[in-house]
């Protein structure tokens, strides 16, 4: 299963985020993982892809972003929605703010 | 000039000894004149002169570059000068010079790599380089898994798979990297050799 690891912009708001994420699935991989952290001392996002074999994702993917201060329990509660899967769940930089967002599907 | 260099290099050579190291002399001559205009007819006028000139012996037979962790075992021959300037004319001027050898200078690229490549988001890329890039990824769908005519295509592109992965995933990979029109066009003049439009 090869993977591919490709930056993403910080000063991108989510709904920016999402179309770049879209647009990489939509050249045949699949999200597995977001998360932020520092490179070289600079702030970078990092999103991690599997490649489906080319495959056109099922259902477009979606960021939303949750409450961090919200508790462990709540926000698990926010990740469980009736008729799509969260994919996952981690750290983003959205408009250079660091924020915890949930990939849904 | 030549002789201030000369005496650079002979004043590293007798410190570093027979064992070979790497040796760089930058100079940077930089002048800004500035001449205030009498509000009629003569205008303001600013002009900016610079001359730089840069030198490096580097060993070619070094063992390269080689760390233990965070531990530098052997250094490299990476050599890096840069010069920076920032003038807002009456508001003040800034500038900043720096040398780096070895680790120092990679870790300095690094950086700068990183920033570029932050930039190079696709964020930033014209709906017409993306919309470019999802006909890349469907022409390579329509190869279904085809081995032998994604060779073709990677051959005709100039291209060679990437570790790891078969002609087809290095084509996907291809397709995901190609941010300028030049590698664009080359991968779909690539398609089009083996007949995909």
């Amino acid at each position: 299963m090869p993977i591919v690891l490709r930056p993403l912009a910080t000063d991108s708001d989510l709904a920016a985020l999402t179309r770049d994420i879209r647009h990489i699935e939509n050249l045949g991989f699949e999200l597995i993982s977001i998360a932020a952290g520092h490179m070289g001392g600079l702030a970078g996002n990092l999103a991690t892809f599997r490649d489906t074999t080319g495959a056109r994702p099922v259902r477009p993917i979606q960021l939303e972003a949750i409450d961090g201060s919200l508790g462990q329990d709540e926000q698990e509660a926010r990740l469980i929605a009736p008729g799509r899967d969260c994919v996952c769940y981690g750290t983003l930089f959205v408009s250079r703010t660091q924020r915890n967002v949930a990939a849904f599907r | 000039m030549r002789g201030a260099a000369g005496l650079v290099i002979a004043a590293s050579l007798l410190v570093s000894g027979c064992a070979p190291h790497v040796i760089i002399a930058t100079g940077t001559t930089l002048g800004i004149k500035a001449t205030p205009g009498d509000g009629q007819t003569r205008p303001p006028q600013v002009v900016l002169g610079y001359k730089r000139a840069e030198a490096a012996l580097i060993p070619v037979e070094g063992g390269g570059a080689e760390m233990n962790g965070s531990e530098v075992k052997t250094d490299a021959a990476s050599t890096v000068a840069s010069f920076y300037l920032k003038s807002q004319w009456t508001a003040g001027t800034e500038i900043r010079s720096f040398i780096g050898t070895g680790f120092a200078a990679r870790q300095i690229v690094n950086e700068n790599f990183a920033r570029e490549f932050a930039r190079a988001a696709l964020s930033n890329l014209p709906a017409a380089i993306v919309d470019q890039r999802e006909h890349l990824a469907d022409l390579l769908r329509s190869l279904d898994g085809d081995e032998a005519t994604a060779t073709a295509v990677l051959g005709n592109a100039g291209l060679q798979p990437k570790p790891g992965r078969n002609a087809v995933q290095s084509l996907r990979v291809y397709i995901l990297d190609a941010t300028k029109q030049d590698d664009l066009d080359r991968l779909t003049k690539a398609f089009a050799s083996v007949g995909i439009k």
